[in-house]
């Protein structure tokens, strides 16, 4: 009996040696790894940049991470799975230095040990508490489970803000909190019991989907800084279908409009210059100071046939924010047209430097354009700049930044082309971003090859979202709506 | 022989039930399998556990999967209805007493035949018999020990007591969940086993198997009469070259039996996809195929539906996107092998795939111009389709057909000078004498 428990001791110790790195062979090359995670620079307080080691074969991954300031710590698995208070500890000791990754991987047997990578740790702070995002199946008139989701940066949790699971048919869009404050929040529904929703302090309010004198929905949004104002453009949106493999889906407006409205006494402020009968004004934001209007607008084609001369500027109006007024005049701040090009989604950065746009072939909606590029607009020279650093062969669309004018969010669709991910980046003060990194998960690769979701309109929260979805859905089925007029 | 009676009438249901569903209600069995995805791996299992009535539903896609086969399906079928009966039975028996098994006995029939009436509305998911089994395995349980007169009341009490967190578990794992695919829609007994449903659904399986002689013979039979059929007759015309000499035999519907527009319901698209995928428009077949598996109200995934646009983007060259859908099938029980092929053929390169009898055929047929598709010109993306590749045969009868049922001559005409006599079109050949007399 002894000696039977001496063997299965020894067995037992023997098979766990075996679990971490003997007699390795070298690899003249870096590891495989899911996600591209090489060279890439990270905030402090971000969650363990786990990953994957994407070869035929293989049984366990052991990877020890040293730090250039200090520290140290391994892990040991089927994949890099790094205790996350360790992992918080070790990035913090860093800040402003690299974390060295060595990586071993046990492949059909033996071992095999890798040449090492390094991530960069980010002086810049990324002081917020999470992303918020949308998370859809990359379809085209008909969808399935939708929701607006936020997620913890500094872990891998996941919670729900709102989804269709109880509301079924009903589409929820467009979710924007101001500066990445949710305690002032938009967002639409679209379906049968349609509405807008602004959540301002916990308190809840459902505006008419649709205004009669607008003709139209509110659409894209995005909050002046004082909070008391919210820019929305309305469109009249069609979508249309590709026959070549490359693409898929266009969608173009017929018309769209940009107003200001005012949630404190529901009006609608509109004006002549952002609502041009033969042009389509599109996507407002608002400057920092709230005292500029950028917008973007195209001459109206004739649809379907001419769909590929939609090509958008982006332009520029004053704003008054005392009496809610716009200046006399329009001025074109990046000719995309003269380029042959068009541009969507300018997000001017909170510090005011810069606006983070997307330039496309044609067309603003750019998740579908393969070509999509991030570029950035510098508001003190007026230069713009295609940002190779980040862009990728397929689609990089909307983003968003950081309170702190330091990170920007964006989709992706480099992954495999038609799901569109997330990823991160720095920004430093000249412009110049580092290598994005995809969102962080528990068991990455299982994560995003099993996903049949694509996460658009991401953003930032400094904090987690506190929303009341049982009472929200309540109200949505109550169809009690506030009807907005028109100043 | 007299003791054995009712294991011989169950044994007999078995085989009658066996019977229905194997040979008459094959295609339901086909529908049922057709819009799930079961994933045959631990995350899936936890997936389900860790919701309220995932058990139920993990445990009857586990068996729904075999539907596959409908000669496996049936069988399991009739046997999980064999076991509602013979658990009522018990159930009955215990409560009754032993003179009067017979009546248990017939009684025990009821469960089952209420169950086989809802099953027969296609909607009803079949996770309805997995939860009526655990309710009556809880029942029977209960039953056993209330009904023991050996025990004395209290160690009857202390019984039911421990079994209570058991039953508790087993019910939040197995109820909850919504038996009908459709939380919005209520059950109708008007659709169950409905003659016009279930004839759509064997036109489905008919169409997913490619069987076109098949559904050929089935219209020969029976005149088809709604557009889902008419546009399953027409294909399968089509695919065999016989459109343009036996269209005027069967019942058309117009343009709409040609190809139905687009509905926001899983099934009718799945006809529609068909149809553009063996046209040779692989983006527009990929999405309705997408569309049909969005459009399921349960938030299911289809294995025939990402089967089908694995496959489209694998034509397409969108070899990622093609790969994961791939990696997804082969985690299944009845695809993965053909998911392992496939993804040998995307390592093979272009040249494999361009050499692939259905693939490479596929690639020649796309169309290289690009612009937006339109369901009101569909004639005239028949006749690109045509110019581009002239062996495209289903193209040109669909490009002559469509401005016949539109009783649009002139068009008819137009387009049979360019088509001339390159296909046999003698179902044209009387409706357009008449229209050139009367011109």
């Amino acid at each position: 009996m002894k000696k039977l428990l001496i063997y299965i001791m020894s067995g037992l110790l023997l098979s766990a040696c075996d679990n971490y790195p003997r007699n390795v062979e070298r690899i003249d090359d870096v590891a495989p790894i899911f996600p591209d995670y090489k060279d890439v620079t990270i905030p402090i307080g971000i969650a363990p940049m786990n990953f994957n080691v994407l070869t035929e074969n293989i049984e366990r991954v052991d990877v020890v991470v040293k730090g250039s300031f200090g520290g140290e710590m391994r892990t040991n698995g089927k994949w890099a799975d790094f205790d996350i208070e360790d992992w918080h500890e070790i990035v913090k000791t860093n800040k402003g230095g690299q974390l060295k990754f060595s990586v071993s991987a046990k492949i059909d047997g033996r071992w095999y040990q890798y040449n090492d990578f390094c991530m960069n740790v980010s002086e810049l702070p990324l002081d917020e508490w999470g992303l918020t995002y949308r998370r859809i199946a990359p379809g085209y008139e008909v969808f399935s489970h939708l929701g607006i989701f936020q997620r913890d940066l500094s872990n891998f949790e996941e919670t729900r803000i709102i989804d269709n699971t109880e509301t079924h048919g009903l589409c929820y869009n467009c979710h924007t909190a101001n500066k990445t404050n949710p305690s002032q929040f938009v967002f639409h529904v679209r379906g049968e019991h349609g509405a807008t929703m602004i959540q301002h302090n916990g308190k809840r309010e459902w505006l008419k989907a649709v205004n009669d004198s607008l003709g139209g929905s509110m659409v894209y949004p995005y909050w002046h800084p004082s909070g008391k104002y919210c820019a929305f453009s309305t469109n009249m949106t069609r979508q249309a279908f590709h026959v070549v493999p490359d693409e898929l889906v266009e969608v173009f407006d017929f018309k769209s409009d940009v107003f200001v409205y005012n949630p404190e006494t529901h009006e609608i402020i509109l004006d002549s210059l952002l609502s041009q009968k033969e042009w389509s004004e599109n996507a407002p934001v608002f400057s920092p100071d709230g005292k500029t209007l950028y917008f973007t607008t195209c001459y109206q084609q004739e649809y379907p046939a001419h769909y590929k001369d939609e090509k958008y500027n982006l332009c520029k109006i004053s704003f008054n924010p005392e009496d809610g007024t716009f200046g006399n005049k329009v001025d074109t701040i990046f000719n995309a047209v003269a380029q042959g090009k068009s541009v969507t989604w300018a997000k001017p950065s909170y510090d005011g430097r810069f606006i983070l746009f997307t330039l496309i072939d044609y067309g603003y909606f750019s998740i579908w354009h393969k070509e999509s590029e991030q570029w950035l607009l510098d508001l003190q020279t007026g230069e713009a700049r295609l940002m190779e650093e980040i862009n990728s062969e397929d689609a990089d669309s909307y983003h968003n930044w950081s309170s702190n004018s330091r990170w920007i969010v964006f989709t992706s669709r480099r992954m495999n082309g038609l799901y569109s991910q997330l990823f991160i980046a720095s920004i430093d003060e000249n412009g110049q971003a580092t290598k994005p990194f995809l969102l962080p998960q528990k068991n990455p690769w299982k994560y995003y090859d099993r996903t049949l979701y694509s996460f658009n309109v991401p953003d930032f929260t400094s904090e987690k979202v506190i929303f009341d979805e049982k009472a929200a859905i309540e109200e949505i089925n109550s169809d009690k709506r506030i009807t907005t007029k028109i100043k | 022989m007299k003791k054995y009676w009712k294991y011989i009438v169950s044994a007999l249901m078995f085989v009658v039930l066996y019977l229905l569903w194997a040979i008459q209600y094959r295609a339901a069995l086909n529908y049922q399998e057709e819009f799930q995805l079961f994933l045959l791996d631990w995350d899936y299992f936890m997936d389900h556990l860790t919701t309220k009535g995932g058990l139920v539903v993990y445990i009857s896609e586990f068996l729904v999967q075999f539907y596959n086969n409908y000669w496996i399906g049936a069988a399991i079928l009739s046997a999980e209805f064999i076991l509602i009966q013979w658990l009522s039975w018990r159930i009955l028996k215990k409560i009754f007493s032993v003179k009067r098994d017979w009546l248990s006995f017939s009684l025990s029939f009821i469960p089952m035949l209420l169950v086989l009436v809802e099953i027969g509305e296609i909607n009803t998911m079949h996770s309805l018999l997995i939860a009526v089994l655990e309710e009556l395995t809880m029942a029977y349980f209960l039953v056993t020990v209330l009904t023991k007169k050996t025990l004395s009341l209290t160690k009857r009490c202390c019984i039911l007591v421990a079994l209570l967190p058991i039953f508790a578990a087993v019910y939040f794992w197995t109820s909850g969940s919504n038996h009908h695919r459709s939380s919005t829609e209520k059950f109708s007994f008007s659709n169950v086993y409905s003659t016009g449903i279930y004839e759509q659904l064997e036109y489905d399986f008919l169409i997913r198997i490619n069987d076109w002689n098949g559904i050929i013979e089935k219209s020969e039979k029976k005149q088809p009469n709604i557009p889902m059929t008419v546009c399953a007759t027409n294909l399968a015309l089509g695919m065999k070259n016989q459109l343009g000499e036996r269209a005027n035999q069967f019942y058309q519907h117009g343009p709409e039996g040609l190809i139905p527009p687009f509905k926001r319901e899983s099934f009718s698209a799945l006809t529609t996809a068909e149809v553009y995928f063996q046209l040779g428009l692989v983006n527009t077949a990929q999405r309705f195929y997408f569309e049909s598996m969005e459009g399921l109200p349960n938030f299911n995934k289809s294995c025939r539906c990402v089967k089908r646009m694995a496959e489209t983007n694998l034509i397409n060259g969108q070899y990622e996107v093609a790969r994961k859908y791939l990696r997804m099938l082969k985690k299944t029980m009845f695809y993965s092998r053909w998911a392992e092929r496939m993804l040998k053929l995307i390592d093979g390169g272009e040249l494999a795939i361009a050499n692939h009898p259905v693939y490479g055929r596929m690639r020649m047929l796309r169309l290289t111009e690009d612009f937006l598709f339109g369901e009101n010109d569909i004639d005239k993306v028949c006749g690109r389709l045509y110019l581009q590749n002239n062996s495209n045969r289903l193209a040109a009868q669909y490009l002559l057909l469509f401005p016949l049922l539109a009783n649009d001559y002139e068009r008819f005409e137009q387009y049979m000078y360019v088509i001339g006599e390159q296909i046999p079109y003698n179902s044209y050949a009387e409706p357009f004498r008449k229209y050139l007399k009367r011109k």
